[in-house]
């Protein structure tokens, strides 16, 4: 899973030097915190929230389990 | 030509340092660009002798960066996907080839839709604004079939009972697809409503087929809803189950 966010929000970003991504996992769920620089963050979000959207889309769908939710943030 | 993956190697002359680059990069020379950093110098006895440095960067025709962008995303989630690449006029086809590719498409293709969209602004980022489709198997010609029929069947639904069908929210090339398959009905008309990406496709009973079906002001008289049999709700009521219309075997 990271892996696959690193290289996409990478290739997203105008400061791929600045990306940190962050696991922290609790007992219901896997909170993942992507930190990008401030010019970044419309990027990685997009128009209404499209980007993220699709983002979270595709790792609850491939990496998710039954289990636990995965809750992706953008700071 | 776009640029790809840089390298800088150096070696005793130029030569050599370009082909230790082309070797690791795996292309031939015709194929990258060539920056000369430093000259190689003599020296005297070994003093103040210096080494080539060379820059390589590849260049790669637009057809095999975004081949290359797709399946470096897809590697990430799965190494063994293997992709095909139909370039076409002005758009872009990739096919992902490969076992189980389920958990990749996603239900109703939700997931492929999103892997797509997510590509297609990598690419926008390095300036490439090229219409892309990304399809798994040829999911995306089964799925117009389904569509298709569906639009069909929902449509006999609509005159029989004269009664409007809303879709649940579609992406807008499947709303399209839904509106291709009853243009030329005259028992049925299609429209969208709402706003992406919850616009959905409604599909009418055209008012000029006789209403002999439902009354328009319901007759006070009439037994409420509650007390009809299920078989007869079943039958008039449009469910609100999403996703019904998609259901196999109907």
């Amino acid at each position: 899973m990271r892996s696959f966010l690193e290289f996409a929000v990478k290739s997203l970003v105008d400061h791929p030097e600045e990306v940190e991504i962050s696991e922290r996992e609790t007992a219901e769920a896997i909170e993942v915190t992507i930190k990008v620089s401030k010019e970044d963050l419309g990027k990685v979000i997009g128009k209404n929230g499209r980007v993220i959207k699709a983002i979270r889309t595709v790792v609850r769908n491939i990496y998710g389990s039954s289990k636990k939710r995965i809750l992706i943030s953008v700071a | 030509m776009i640029k790809g993956t840089a390298i800088e190697k150096t070696g005793r002359s130029v030569e050599e340092a370009m082909q230790a680059a082309l070797e690791e990069l795996g292309t031939t020379q015709d194929k990258v660009e060539i920056e000369v950093l430093e000259e190689p110098r003599q020296g005297l006895f070994g003093l103040g002798a210096r080494q080539a440095r060379v820059r390589v960067t590849r260049l790669l025709t637009e057809a095999e960066f975004i081949q290359e962008t797709a399946k470096e995303l897809l590697g990430k989630i799965d190494q063994s996907l293997d992709l095909e690449c139909t370039p076409g006029d002005g758009s872009f086809y990739l096919n992902i080839i490969g076992q189980n590719l389920g958990r990749v498409i996603g239900k109703h293709g939700e997931t492929i839709n999103s892997l797509q969209f997510l590509l297609q602004a990598v690419l926008a980022k390095k300036g490439l604004k090229v219409r892309t489709v990304l399809d798994a198997n040829g999911f995306r010609g089964r799925r117009e079939e389904t569509l298709r029929k569906t639009a069909l069947r929902i449509a006999e639904r609509v005159r029989r009972l004269q009664r409007p069908y809303t879709f649940p929210p579609m992406p807008p090339m499947e709303r399209r697809l839904i509106h291709l398959a009853l243009q030329n009905r005259t028992d049925v008309s299609t429209h969208s409503e709402g706003k992406e990406p919850y616009r959905r496709v409604i599909i009418e009973p055209t008012q000029s087929t006789t209403n002999n079906n439902k009354p328009s002001i319901p007759s006070p008289l009439a037994p409420s809803k509650k007390w009809l049999p299920s078989f007869a709700k079943r039958s008039t009521l449009p469910s609100k189950n999403t996703y019904r219309y998609l259901r196999k075997g109907r």
